[in-house]
């Protein structure tokens, strides 16, 4: 089990991290918080130490993906509709790039992840491939149907290397 | 042009009361020993409250079934004496209905035995034995509200005294056994007195509660000898008038409804001796 001063450090260092996965695929805050939580939860008992900061980060990562899509899995998800998904909340994205934001929020959710860490955290095709457990060859075609799909809704996209 | 897309999530930002909340959370699910051991002390006597709520109903709902006697089966010689049998055909309850009976179902030993052997065990009793010897009338009666149960019991006892000529065995309903036991009388002897009213309204339940079934079936007897023979001399005394008269009356009789006097409800000696008398008049009248 971690200190509570490692646990304070994690969530400085990757909060933000966390909260844009979690913005990414989840609709309200009450889930956001969920899984934020969730996340350090598990951060705090896991005891097995990481080989450097990027390999702690990739864990997070790979956490967060996960614990979000347990979330739309489960059962109640699946289920109900939650209040404030039925009202616009232009509050949760602020107005400069909006445009960009809105048009990752709408692609499907198997590309979400591919393009948040291509375009955003800068990890390769290969290092997304062994974060999300993905052939490269298959990051590379989630990546470009989903520039695809941005295009229509975005004048510029830049280019997959 | 990355700059644009990096910017773009660069400004979403884990909040302050989120990462507060988180920090709380942490605290008090992993860090906090206090409030662990809080919630130990408050969970052991939940789930103990718990347990102990569930094993009362369990016991409540066990003792129901096993308990509650479903079916009856009357003993009466003149201890009478009644055994609840419950659904799983043991013997929950032996009941004496007078001190005789009540000396009895202390000195048995059959609580919690099936009753087919607590009826063995009952029939081999050294007091019952006797009663039988010394020609006592043993009536075991069956009731109870499950009809499957109660043919199975009867069947069973049926069997039982195969071949004992003092022993009756009968079945009854449950409402007439709880009338019964308000009465304060076993089963099988109420049922004896209930029979026992029919022919005589003014005997009590009083007066039959502490004569033995021998005596008792021995008053059914007399009473309904007594019913028969009342019945037809006094249905005789009313209808056949003449004709239970002596035999001497008889000619009387023909002839006198043949001379077509002395009909009706007249006394029959009298208006025969008459009729003898005309004739005897009459008749050289004629032959004249």
């Amino acid at each position: 089990m971690r200190s509570e001063e490692e646990a304070r450090r994690a969530i400085g260092l990757y909060g933000d991290t966390v909260r844009r996965i979690c913005m990414v695929h989840l609709k309200n805050y009450a889930d956001t918080e969920d899984v934020f939580q969730n996340v350090f939860l598990k951060y705090v008992l896991h005891s097995a130490p990481f080989d450097s900061d990027e390999h702690e980060k990739a864990w997070i990562i790979r956490v967060t993906i996960n614990a979000c899509r347990d979330l739309l899995k489960s059962f109640f998800h699946s289920r109900t509709v939650p209040l404030d998904s039925l009202i616009e909340k232009p509050g949760q994205i602020p107005e400069d790039h909006r445009e960009i934001l809105e048009a990752v929020l709408a692609l499907p959710a198997k590309y979400k992840d591919a393009v948040y860490l291509y375009y955003f955290e800068g990890y390769s095709a290969s290092e997304i491939g062994s974060i999300l457990k993905k052939n490269v060859n298959t990051v590379y075609t989630l990546l470009n149907r989903a520039r695809q799909l941005l295009k229509n809704r975005l004048e510029e996209v830049p280019d997959i290397e | 042009m990355n700059e644009k897309w990096k910017n773009a999530f660069n400004e979403i930002h884990a909040e302050p009361e989120l990462k507060q909340s988180t920090m709380d959370y942490l605290s008090d699910r992993v860090y906090s020993r206090s409030g662990r051991e809080k919630k130990k002390i408050f969970t052991v006597p939940r789930f103990a409250a718990a347990a102990v709520c569930l094993a009362a109903v369990l016991l409540f709902g066990g003792y129901r079934l096993y308990f509650i006697p479903t079916a009856f089966i009357s003993v009466d010689i003149n201890p009478s004496l009644e055994l609840g049998i419950n659904r799983f055909d043991r013997i929950v309850s032996v009941e004496g209905y007078n001190d005789d009976g009540q000396e009895l179902a202390d000195s048995l030993n059959i609580r919690f035995m099936n009753y087919q052997d607590a009826l063995e065990q009952l029939l081999a009793d050294d007091t019952i034995e006797e009663l039988l010897s010394k020609d006592g009338v043993m009536s075991l009666t069956v009731a109870g509200d499950n009809d499957t149960q109660n043919s199975e019991i009867l069947e069973h006892v049926e069997s039982c005294v195969d071949g004992r000529q003092n022993i009756h065995c009968h079945s009854g309903d449950s409402e007439e056994m709880h009338s019964a036991h308000e009465s304060g009388m076993s089963f099988g002897k109420y049922e004896a007195f209930l029979k026992l009213q029919e022919l005589d309204p003014s005997i009590t339940a009083d007066d039959v509660k502490d004569l033995t079934m021998h005596e008792i079936f021995d008053l059914i007897e007399e009473y309904s000898e007594d019913h028969n023979n009342g019945g037809t001399s006094s249905s005789g005394i009313g209808s056949q008038n003449g004709q239970s008269n002596s035999p001497g009356d008889n000619t009387c009789t023909r002839t006198g409804s043949g001379t077509g006097s002395g009909s009706g409800t007249g006394s029959g000696t009298n208006s025969g001796t008459d009729s003898t008398g005309h004739e005897g008049h009459h008749g050289p009248h004629h032959d004249r």
